[in-house]
């Protein structure tokens, strides 16, 4: 139930093993090249549900995993914060599953589960040992089918977030980074803000909110099952279609929540038209108090609703790139200032984005990369200095920080930040140094993805923000076409100061 | 041929997809029959100069990666506390063949990792790469060069990295409680500080790499694409020019006992949540039959699953915390039991309370069945996911090694942790855990403190700083000094008199006071100037402006003519003194502010007594104002009886503390027995802004436009 935040993960580690994280990030969704091909299989449920299964059975493991196509960009103003916490309320219970339960089935089965929410979607995941896939399908297909939303796990979780905020944002040296950048680098679009959102907007949702946003979010169509490890393909074709396969969607799914969270008051009140006056007869009343299947009792009184999937409301905001440089000054709890320069960069599908991760790459991938080698060891002037893309599935950021060394001036830190970026926007960079990054393109790319669970992940997000999960075996071609020129003309387009949110963090005092 | 039977397959599935399937959803499904795990720890092979060899074979990817471990002793550092992590990481700072801009450009080139550490190195690279990153790595061990200018820069850059860590809640719980567990005298109650940074030398790290850097006592991990008779072309190949040493014998320390229960508390200002850390040490040494119980126990009461009863409790149920954690190690010297979280300020005393709750709990009763079974399940299967990652096949062959565990210790894991009782559990929560005898570590906000005292067994709970040192307690100011005796005395100090009736008239022929400073600020090539205008009896005025390249600007004034007055901040605009803080504004304040603090009713001042910095003695006094969060501290030399240093804590809008530290030195005579501060340093943070006195008038009439706001 981790609040999926790449930067402030980071945060959480040495200073030094950033780079290695950024760098697996940048390349998360690539793959060897003339090496092992991850094969997989994929297909649609009648229900819209996109399924994606790897078999391999190297270790008695499998992960389970659901990407749901929600995230902090599909809130609303006055709502921000809702998909994660959302992702929190969805381990308290189902109609099946108890409060407090869920997670004691997977721990029970010997598995571990979690969930994270970025800008773009909420993902759900199981690691259990291969014989105990069929308890994953059960409880992933229970808490798309119906999650139980109640107001005591509101209250708990609501204070739960609030906690996280404080532990990961709030009492966190540099913690505010990722809130202070998007509220200025965005205007319109909601990725203004992060996906922590505001504990205000939380306290204020209401329980239509929280229907509302199951209904509309929580769908057969909006999700992806991703599954990958020790597997029999067709015995897990089967449980898939047996505990999702079956769940209904549109109208039908309305009825179907309805059925098993109202009271039978409410549901006469709501289908009253609909059922044409039989709501209140004693076939219904008897049949509704007998506990009769959902199902059957939906065939029996709807027998015509319509299964056709709801639309997904996402944002269509297209927001260029910035006009004029934003600067400004963040006072925080820490004691060496901070030089941030983000710059606004194009939507993960854009061609450009190749050339932008190679160009990050240059600036801070290994001991030799620009930033490390010229500002930390020459120049001293940073305690650490990194790039890295934040791609996302609208237009993105490219962040670099730098922590200054102490008695370094920002003013002088930015100075030299601004040098290296200079020089990539005027000259092409060395054959040496372009071969450095084909060399470690190819190595990020074939060590990648040595997990289950990174798999099912990958296979997922390439599925859902790229349009292939095939993209795991092909994508490397991407990164391999790119040119020099194309690595200064990215240098030149984007990183400018124009398109760029710069900030200075200091340390507080009057 | 494959293709074609991948579109069969998914016909097929399509074909389920319109069969109705029958599903009980309220039933849990059950698992099919238990998948076998093999585990096939590797033999350790010891070539001629001692080095020991573990080989991993895992064909899966192209890619082979080495790691050093040097099992030398652990090592006292003391005064030179950081000596072996600056050793190590200079380690990878170059090589007789490879100075470091050549190193580093080598091994980004092949897409290599190569990180060093005080006990050798980890590296990776695709296989191709492998006999050039050996290369390397061969000469890390025989020929480092350790340069000293990448000397320097490790040094200066680990004391950046400390002034990060003053402020992590996290790393001031660790000093402390390292210090408090094991004592400054042990090995883990070592604390790198500035100080001990600047005392490394550079011929420590050599002499270190000398005496215990020797293959006898070393193991190469090599795990990946290779076959044993690669592994051993490479061993024989690159690391057997490494000359054998000296091996060296682990000492051992005695810890500190402690009776009861004691608090220990680190004041971290502008927190908004404590850091709460539960400890004790426990004798616990790798691979005793007593390692696996605990670890079981340890699940039960603190592990990372949401059932975990801490977990359960302070999140699940009562939503104090985003995590609440135990966990305990083993360890061949001294182990220790550790519990805690981060929690908000208002519970951080409810939250103790839960926690040592939870861990009584353990000492007194049996787990439940239910939970016992679903824990070894847990771990059952968390030890099967670990085999996912041929590294940890690597490390049991390492830990067997190192710790001369028994050859089934791996292999037969499973099978003890499934014979163990609930009775079993008990017994070793009774012989290890120690409820009333436990060390409360709570980094935090002042304001919590006072409510941590009823946790200390007998009262008297400590203060530390964030290196884990005791905060000295102040001295007793001393019969017949006061709060009002010390103001008094500095106020005739500056007016050069020594009595009442003297100071009266001085005050016939002062009423106007106007002091400049100027400040420098060298590395933003700017000048600012800081005016003070006072007038008798309560008008003030104060401007700062700011001189650069760009321009003069005004940054803030300040002003007040005894009726009316206000402040104007660049960019934010002017504001007008009203209501309260304009009555207050109207409080007597000429020509010294110190002269009134006794007299005005809303103003505490309270001597708190003689405070030590850098050698020498202040008198400290508190002022606080009725209804006001902001407070400060005013520091008066014991020997001169001069103002030296004020420091304000005020609080912003999100309910963080803000610190302005603002010194006074070289008094000197401006005019008429007038005296004067000539240097002053405003702290901001860490970067201190150095001001001397620019200009000064004193006259006897209080007139001036800038106390009407004219500039």
């Amino acid at each position: 139930m981790s609040y999926f935040w790449r930067f402030t993960n980071y945060l959480d580690m040495n200073l030094k093993n950033w780079l290695v994280l950024t760098l697996i990030f940048s390349f998360s969704t690539s793959f060897g090249q003339d090496k092992r091909k991850i094969e997989f299989e994929e297909y649609d449920l009648d229900n819209g549900m996109h399924v994606i299964l790897h078999e391999d059975h190297s270790t008695p493991i499998v992960a389970v995993t659901i990407l749901y196509h929600v995230g902090s960009k599909n809130e609303k103003v006055g709502r921000t914060g809702f998909a994660h916490f959302f992702e929190h309320l969805m381990f308290e219970g189902t109609t099946n599953i108890e409060r407090h339960n869920y997670d004691k089935h997977v721990e029970r089965a010997g598995g571990t589960l979690n969930a994270n929410t970025s800008q773009d979607r909420t993902f759900y995941f199981e690691l259990l040992p291969s014989n105990q896939l069929e308890i994953g399908l059960w409880l992933e297909s229970e808490r798309l089918l119906h999650a139980k939303v109640e107001n005591i796990g509101i209250e708990t979780q609501r204070e739960v977030v609030k906690e996280e905020k404080r532990q990961r944002v709030d009492n966190q040296p540099y913690g505010s980074l990722m809130y202070e950048v998007f509220r200025r680098a965005y205007k319109k679009h909601p990725y203004q803000w992060v996906p922590i959102g505001s504990m205000e907007d939380l306290d204020a949702a209401q329980e239509e909110d929280y229907v509302n946003f199951y209904r509309t979010f929580y769908v057969p169509h909006n999700a992806t099952l991703s599954i990958a490890g020790d597997i029999d393909v067709e015995q897990t074709k089967k449980w898939v279609d047996m505990y999702f396969g079956t769940i209904p969607n549109g109208d039908k799914l309305d009825i179907y929540r309805d059925k098993e969270f109202l009271s039978l008051q409410a549901f006469q009140e709501k289908y009253d038209e609909m059922l044409k006056g039989r709501a209140t007869s004693k076939d219904f009343v008897g049949d509704w108090h007998n506990d009769m299947p959902t199902e059957e009792f939906i065939d029996k009184y709807f027998p015509k609703v319509s299964e056709k999937p709801h639309e997904i409301p996402r944002p269509n905001i297209k927001e260029g790139l910035l006009e004029e440089q934003i600067r400004d000054t963040i006072f925080d709890n820490i004691q060496l200032p901070a030089v941030v320069m983000a710059y606004r960069t194009p939507e993960l599908r854009h061609k450009d984005r190749f050339a932008l991760d190679m160009l990050s790459m240059i600036l801070s991938q290994g001991n030799s990369s620009r930033f490390s080698k010229n500002v930390v060891e020459k120049q001293q002037k940073a305690l650490a200095a990194f790039a890295f893309p934040f791609g996302l599935e609208d237009p993105g950021i490219m962040i670099s920080l730098a922590i200054a060394n102490m008695g370094v001036d920002p003013a002088e830190l930015e100075k030299s930040l601004n040098a290296e970026i200079k020089d990539l926007q005027e000259n092409l960079i060395s054959d040496e140094e372009f071969e450095k990054l084909h060399n470690m393109i190819e190595s990020d790319f074939i060590t990648s993805n040595s997990s289950m669970a990174g798999i099912a992940e990958s296979l997922a997000n390439n599925h859902v923000y790229l349009g292939s999960a095939d993209l795991i075996n092909t994508e490397i071609d991407s990164y391999m076409k790119v040119t020099k020129e194309d690595i200064r003309r990215v240098a030149k387009q984007y990183l400018k100061p124009s398109n760029s949110v710069v900030l200075y963090y200091l340390p507080k005092g009057e | 041929m494959k293709k074609v039977l991948l579109i069969l397959l998914t016909i097929v599935s399509f074909g389920f997809g319109t069969i109705a399937q029958v599903v009980d959803r309220t039933k849990v499904p059950t698992p099919q029959p238990n998948p076998e795990i093999n585990i096939n720890i590797p033999d350790v092979v010891t070539y001629e100069n001692g080095l020991k060899v573990i080989v991993v074979e895992d064909h899966k990817l192209p890619q082979v990666s080495f790691q050093l471990f040097v099992d030398y002793p652990i090592l006292k550092e003391g005064d030179k506390a950081g000596m072996a992590s600056i050793f190590g990481e200079l380690l990878g700072s170059g090589t007789e063949n490879y100075p470091k801009d050549k190193f580093d450009a080598k091994v980004d080139y092949m897409g290599a990792r190569v990180s060093t550490n005080s006990r050798g190195f980890f590296a990776t690279s695709l296989k191709k790469h492998t006999p050039n990153l050996l290369e390397i790595l061969s000469e890390v061990v025989t020929a480092p060069t350790f340069p000293e200018d990448e000397f320097d820069r490790i040094i200066k850059q680990t004391k950046s990295g400390l002034e990060t860590e003053k402020s992590d809640p996290d790393a001031m719980a660790r000093n402390v409680a390292a210090t408090v567990n094991f004592g400054k005298d042990h090995a883990y109650g070592d604390i790198q500080t500035e100080e001990t940074l600047d005392n490394i030398t550079l011929e420590d790290i050599k002499s270190h790499y000398n005496k215990y850097f020797v293959p006898n006592e070393a193991y190469l991990v090599i795990v990946g694409d290779v076959t044993p008779e690669e592994a051993d072309t490479y061993v024989k190949k690159y690391f057997l020019d490494w000359k054998k040493g000296a091996e060296s014998k682990q000492e051992t320390w005695d810890i500190p006992t402690y009776e009861g229960n004691n608090v220990f508390f680190v004041d971290k200002p502008g927190a908004v949540q404590s850091r709460i850390t539960i400890t004790h040490t426990i004798d616990l040494p790798p691979g005793h039959p007593d390692v696996i119980k605990l670890r079981l126990l340890n699940q039960i009461l603190g592990g990372g699953s949401f059932s975990a009863h801490l977990m359960r409790n302070l999140r699940e149920d009562k939503a104090y915390t985003y995590g609440c954690y135990s966990s305990i190690s083993s360890d061949p010297l001294n182990a220790k039991f550790s519990a805690g979280g981060n929690f908000r300020n208002e519970v951080t005393d409810s939250a103790i309370v839960q926690i040592l709750k939870e861990i009584e709990w353990m000492c007194n009763n049996l787990v439940d069945d239910d939970e016992l079974r679903l824990v070894k399940n847990s771990m059952t299967g968390s030890f099967a996911r670990s085999l996912e990652q041929e590294r940890t096949l690597a490390n049991f062959a390492l830990n067997m090694a190192r710790y001369d565990l028994p050859k089934d210790y791996y292999t037969k894991y499973l099978t003890r942790l499934e014979a163990i009782t609930k009775e079993e559990l008990l017994e070793v929560a009774k012989k290890y855990l120690q409820p009333e005898n436990l060390n409360i570590i709570v980094v935090g906000n002042e304001d919590v403190a006072e409510k941590l005292e009823v946790f200390d067994t007998s009262g008297g709970m400590e203060f530390k700083d964030s290196y884990g040192n005791e905060k000295l307690k102040l001295k007793s100011a001393g019969d017949g000094v006061t709060a009002e005796s010390i103001f008094k005395n500095y106020v005739y100090k500056r007016f050069s008199v020594s009595n009442e009736e003297e100071f009266n008239n001085v005050l016939k022929k002062i009423g106007y006071i106007q002091i400049t400073y100027k400040g420098v600020l060298e590395q933003m090539g700017a000048e600012m100037y800081l005016t003070t205008y006072r007038g008798t009896p309560n008008k003030t005025a104060s401007i700062m402006k700011i001189k650069s390249a760009q321009g003069n600007m005004t940054a803030q004034k300040e002003w007040f003519n005894g009726e009316a007055g206000g402040t104007f901040v660049a960019m934010q605009g002017k504001t007008k003194y009203e209501g309260e803080e304009l009555e207050e504004k109207k409080q007597q304040n000429f020509p010294l502010k110190q002269l009134y603090y006794t007299k005005n009713p809303n103003i505490n001042a309270e001597l708190l007594g003689i405070d030590e910095v850098d050698g020498k003695e202040y008198y400290k006094i508190k002022i606080s104002q009725e209804g006001e969060e902001e407070f400060g501290y005013e520091y008066y030399s014991v020997e001169t009886g001069w103002l030296v240093m004020e420091e304000t804590f005020t609080t912003d809008e999100e309910g963080n503390s803000i610190t302005a530290t603002v010194k006074y030195s070289d008094y000197q005579e401006l005019k008429k027995g007038f005296m004067i501060p000539n240097k002053m340093t405003v702290l901001q943070g860490n970067m201190p802004i150095e001001f001397e006195l620019a200009g000064a008038t004193i006259k006897k009439k209080p007139k001036s436009k800038t106390f009407d706001g004219e500039f």
